[in-house]
């Protein structure tokens, strides 16, 4: 039997399935890595979690999804599960750097890339953009900003994934809009 | 759509898809992954749950070339890691050069043994603790992704996640010596460290077992309330359910006014508890 599948009997309730149609009793180790490492890096970063300490925090989601994996039922989608671990990774992380006394620097920009096709260095200046600008928010709205508009995860699915209500993923969600297009609005004015 | 709607929009659509990592990076990750959870671990079950009591409690966890696949045969507890003594995990060092090589760590089979007789002499079926937690460390910023770590005290205090499971596992080991107000002193301590901690749903489960311990019958109530509000589907519910919370006060002991009170104000609540737990949408 795999072992989502003897978690959820052991645990009196049955197997689920997820919104991605992936069983609890089908979920296993590998395939969450596999499948969903680049999601929880991608988070990290977005969430300010810097190049040197990225693989630390990274390894310490999964060391917690292996602890946890049987707890997974299928009620919320995978990413969710995921995001709300590494959520909860990544606040450890800034707990601790403040007790270190360090500080969490802000998201790094891309270095200055080599003159290039014009995409590359348009696609730098956004990435530099939205990085400055995601740093500006705090944690909270900033992760529904990432998961919203970045990751493109419906409402519902980042109210699992935070655990918190649906009305205030949407009031996060939209004071982080609204804080967005001010400052788009103050870039097209040569102002930012 | 306005200028700065549209403007917006591109510069997110152009952000989608960045931040991605390199190969080198996910291999990184994986060759240390692989040393924390493959090579020289064994987990040795100190206390299994009643439901894997008596059976041929056994937890493999195969790992090839990182190929993690729980295969569970009994409590699936000590396979998440709820369940074990210690981790110890040594050597696998990540390997020098190209890092887009990855070294296969060789297939471990990791067999958690029924509990011992001793590890549960002096405990009580209803205080048997939750099982020890394997203490996985995560890994200095350097990237030494692990080291061997059995006690607290060789826990750097940087580590949040390794010095939770630390605490639980003391909070744990004190109440199976029925050390029950050492163990709450030690949750408390948990909790204010930690205090939105990975071990929370853990440590509330235990709190409920070592309030029992302490025979505070009427706080053990509140809290397993607590805890089913909280996590409604934890896997250690039922631990939590056949604690003395949920128990009738022996029949020889008249009550109290404070105790009936209690079950008056709670016992209730505990039978119809559905709408409290739910926590968020």
């Amino acid at each position: 039997m795999p072992p989502a599948e003897v978690a959820a009997a052991l645990a009196g309730r049955p197997a689920r399935v997820d919104s991605a149609g992936v069983s609890s009793a089908e979920l296993d180790f590998q395939a969450v890595y596999e499948q969903h490492f680049d999601f929880v890096w991608r988070s990290l970063r977005r969430l300010g979690v810097s190049r040197a300490a990225i693989d630390d925090v990274t390894q310490e989601v999964f060391i917690v999804v292996v602890r946890r994996l049987a707890d997974y039922d299928g009620r919320a989608s995978v990413r969710s599960w995921l995001f709300g671990i590494t959520y909860r990774s990544f606040l450890g992380h800034v707990r601790r750097e403040r007790r270190r006394g360090g500080h969490l620097p802000l998201p790094e920009t891309l270095p200055c890339p080599e003159p290039g096709p014009f995409d590359q260095v348009r696609r730098a200046e956004a990435v530099r953009f939205v990085e400055a600008f995601l740093a500006t928010l705090d944690a909270d709205k900033r992760a529904v900003f990432i998961l919203a508009e970045l990751e493109q995860m419906t409402a519902p699915e980042i109210s699992v994934a935070l655990g918190v209500k649906l009305n205030t993923v949407y009031s996060r969600l939209r004071a982080g809009r609204a804080a967005f297009h001010q400052a788009v609005a103050l870039e097209q004015r040569g102002e930012s | 759509m306005n200028d700065t709607e549209t403007r917006a929009e591109a510069l997110l659509d152009a952000v989608r898809s960045a931040h991605d990592p390199t190969a080198d990076d996910r291999d990184r990750v994986r060759v240390a992954l692989g040393a924390a959870l493959g090579p020289a671990a064994s987990i040795g079950a100190g206390t299994a749950l009643p439901e894997a009591a008596g059976s041929a409690a056994e937890v493999s966890i195969g790992v090839k070339a990182f190929s993690t696949k729980l295969i569970v045969g009994g409590s699936l507890i000590g396979a998440i890691g709820v369940g074990g003594g210690v981790v110890a995990l040594t050597g696998a060092q990540p390997p020098a050069g190209n890092s887009s090589t990855v070294h296969a760590a060789q297939p471990v089979a990791v067999a958690v043994p029924a509990p011992k007789p001793e590890a549960v002499t002096g405990a009580s079926h209803e205080l048997s603790p939750i099982p020890d937690e394997p203490v996985v460390e995560p890994p200095e910023p350097q990237g030494a992704a692990v080291r061997a770590t059995a006690t607290a005290s060789a826990i750097p205090s940087h580590s949040g996640l390794a010095e939770e499971i630390a605490l639980l596992r003391r909070a744990q080991q004190a109440l199976g010596k029925s050390q029950a107000e050492r163990s709450l002193s030690l949750l408390d301590e948990m909790a204010e460290r930690h205090p939105n901690g990975q071990m929370g749903e853990e440590a509330a489960a235990a709190r409920v077992l070592a309030l029992c311990g302490a025979e505070r019958r009427a706080e053990a109530r509140a809290q397993a309330r607590r805890f089913l509000s909280a996590y409604p589907g934890s896997v250690l519910t039922q631990r939590v359910r056949s604690s003395c919370a949920f128990q009738q006060a022996p029949s020889k002991v008249q009550p109290g006014p404070t105790d009936s009170a209690v079950r008056g104000q709670l016992g209730g609540r505990l039978e119809t508890d559905g709408t409290e737990r739910k926590v968020g949408p």
